[in-house]
């Protein structure tokens, strides 16, 4: 018996054998991520035909990432604003007009004036070196190395010497008043 | 305000249309995937990613008739699952060693006269067709899809979708031509 068949008549009816010849599962306890991804499915659906239908309605599209996902780029974020804070943190501490000793990771002289009775110097020594000094009547002087600096720089001074006056050495450096005179524009 | 509000109602009713037609077919699609995957992890991948697609589009979805809707899904599924198989056994789906030449829009499908025993020749070499060239004429065909449409459901560039149809059109054509002329 002959038959008029097109194209797309035959494709259709190997897709018809075909699936009727698929031989019925047993169908498996799905997995909560498989319900929990349809349910998402669905509500994609939801607002993708709804937005086809009324452009002009705005709907948020729900999140695609996973919950996995999502805590990786929380972490990653928390990561990345304490590096932040660390970083803004460093900056401000050298910035400061004193001295940050690295070994204590105390900042002196921040805001530094001269008390009443001292006077207050400051210049440079080769490239590097600059040194704030605050000088009383009694020819005791106090030393700060600006930040980036440790404190052996003031030894190079000739004459000087290095002096505890806490347990945080050394921070505080005595020398005469002439010893200095040579290095500081007084 | 109220065309909006209607459009909220119909989207509900779609989307409902939409689970219902998951819950009330489960087993089938399950079954479909299954028959290929034999694996019940793939077979869940293979069925989230078919109603992902026909998520994404849901106007390609609507544009076919509500009794077709079902086989739609029925290839998409299909047709994931032989990606999946394919994939996981590192399989590159076949393809057709045609020149580009023979692709053309004036290709037709005419209706052809067939014996019985040549329809089920034709079904056989449509057997031996990759399972996306299939998929892709089936759509084009049967579900009056157009290439882009055809692209984005198969996740293929829409090049590939035209390159699909225009030839398994073209290969099977000529294979009932051959068969008409013996």
């Amino acid at each position: 018996m002959n038959k008029s068949y097109s194209v797309g008549d035959l494709i259709s009816l190997y897709y018809e054998n075909e699936f009727a010849a698929v031989e019925e599962a047993e169908l498996p306890f799905f997995s909560a991520k498989h319900k929990r991804k349809m349910q998402r499915i669905f509500n994609l659906f939801e607002s993708n035909k709804a937005r086809m239908n009324s452009p002009q309605l705005i709907f948020s599209a729900p999140s695609q990432l996973s919950l996995k996902k999502r805590l990786i780029f929380n972490v990653i974020i928390i990561v990345g604003l304490a590096f932040m804070a660390g970083c803004a943190n460093a900056l401000i501490s050298k910035s400061l007009p004193g001295t940050a000793y690295s070994d204590f990771m105390n900042i002196f002289g921040y805001n530094m004036h001269a008390s009443e009775g001292y006077l207050h110097f400051t210049t440079q020594i080769g490239d590097k070196r600059v040194i704030t000094a605050v000088k009383d009547d009694d020819n005791i002087e106090l030393i700060f190395p600006k930040s980036g600096y440790t404190s052996k720089i003031n030894t190079d001074v000739p004459n000087t010497e290095q002096t505890e006056i806490s347990e945080f050495s050394p921070i505080c450096i005595e020398f005469g008043v002439e010893d200095l005179s040579d290095f500081l524009d007084v | 305000m109220i065309s909006s509000a209607l459009a909220i109602l119909e989207t509900d009713e779609e989307r409902k249309e939409l689970s219902d037609i998951y819950e009330s077919n489960i087993k089938t699609f399950y079954s479909i995937a299954f028959s290929k995957l034999h694996n019940a992890q793939d077979a869940e991948d293979a069925i989230q990613e078919a109603f992902l697609a026909v998520a994404k589009k849901p106007d390609i979805f609507f544009s076919i008739p509500a009794n077709k809707r079902v086989s739609y899904i029925n290839v998409i599924i299909r047709n994931i699952a032989f990606v999946i198989w394919n994939k996981k056994h590192r399989i590159s789906e076949k393809t057709a060693v045609l020149d580009d030449s023979i692709i053309d829009d004036r290709i037709t499908t005419e209706d052809k006269v067939l014996s019985d025993v040549q329809c089920i020749r034709i079904l056989k070499f449509i057997d031996s067709l990759p399972e996306g060239m299939k998929a892709a004429v089936h759509l084009k065909m049967n579900f009056g899809l157009k290439n882009k449409d055809i692209a984005e459901i198969l996740g293929i560039s829409e090049e590939a979708a035209y390159k699909r149809v225009s030839r398994a059109l073209h290969q099977i054509k000529q294979y009932m031509e051959d068969i008409n002329n013996e």
